[in-house]
């Protein structure tokens, strides 16, 4: 049997059929988005909607470990979409090009839970204000240099709006970032944590809820902050 | 006073803000971040948030990429 191992977890024991009736949505397929979304799907979370509007380059290949040279220049959607099926082929996977106001609706439609691992800061705020407007659950995992940021908004639930806020509570105007220095393991490890923090949300799990972890990818140190609501936060304050 | 900023310990005014201290450092609060005592204190508050002492700083930049 396919999840005979995962289901050896006592909190995992039968949840194949929960995680393959969840819908998850996640914006960008680059070194977060690829491997996070592969390993949602080895899961079993097999309904997932991914999107992203960049094509392989070269300079993907050293952190990016869906894809190969023979696939630059094609659209990382399209290749991982295809990696996701030769997993399993039970998995529908739907494909956008990059989220905007126009195509968001569309994208998140269904979704018990959006990630957000995109790579800049504009989306990260739109997605967020998005997520917010529509009461999806969301998650949140960015990296740069040895840091990462992973956190669970549980936008679904009004008491958590209530206690926690918002991402934008939590980061406050994001300016627009450059982008920083990486290492493959340091992107593979925030992705496999927001692959772990998904999988936690779809399952019920709330030992991370109302925290934002800090990811020290160098030595491997994690420490966890509570979130706190900002009572004139112009997204979910007032 | 004596504060904990990312684990080290410091000697600051009495009284001084979180919005002072962040300014001091040299530090943007665009892109910045901050926990006091593990949780963290959103932006619009750093001003009226007085520090005290022994109180434990975490103040990072926030990243963006994915
Ligand atoms: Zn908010």
């Amino acid at each position: 049997m396919r999840y005979a191992r995962q289901e050896l977890l006592p909190d995992f024991k039968g949840s194949s059929g929960l995680l393959a009736s969840k819908k998850v949505a996640v914006v960008g397929v680059g070194g977060l988005g690829g491997l996070c979304t592969y390993l949602l799907a080895g899961a079993g979370v097999i309904k997932l909607t991914i999107a992203d509007g960049d094509c392989v380059s070269l300079s993907n290949l050293h952190r990016q470990v869906l894809y190969r040279m023979h696939d630059i220049g094609h659209k990382k959607t399209e290749i991982c979409k295809k990696a996701i099926l030769e997993l399993d082929d039970r998995a529908e996977v739907g494909v956008f090009p990059e989220i905007n106001s126009g195509n968001f609706e569309e994208f998140a439609a269904g979704a018990d839970l959006v990630l957000d691992l995109s790579d800049n800061s504009a989306t990260r705020m739109f997605i967020s204000k998005a997520c917010f407007a529509r009461r999806i659950n969301y998650i949140h995992a960015a990296v740069g240099g040895y840091r990462g940021i992973l956190s669970a908004f549980w936008y679904a639930d009004p008491e958590f709006i209530e206690k926690f806020g918002c991402y934008r509570c939590f980061a406050g105007l994001l300016p627009d970032l450059k982008p920083a220095g990486i290492l493959g393991p340091a992107a593979s490890m925030m992705a496999s944590a927001a692959a772990m923090l998904a999988l936690q949300v779809l399952n019920g799990n709330t030992d991370l809820k109302g925290y934002v972890q800090l990811f020290d990818l160098k030595n491997n140190t994690v420490k966890k902050l509570g979130l706190t609501k900002d009572r004139s936060c112009p997204v979910c304050g007032g | 006073m004596k504060i904990f900023f990312n684990g080290e310990e410091l000697e600051v005014d009495n009284g001084l803000s979180l919005a002072q201290f962040i300014k001091d450092r040299g530090l943007t609060p665009d892109g910045t971040a901050c926990a006091v005592d593990e949780n963290i204190i959103p932006k619009a508050t750093w001003s009226d948030f007085k520090l005290e002492e022994n109180m434990h700083l975490d103040v990072f930049t926030l990243v963006a990429g994915g």
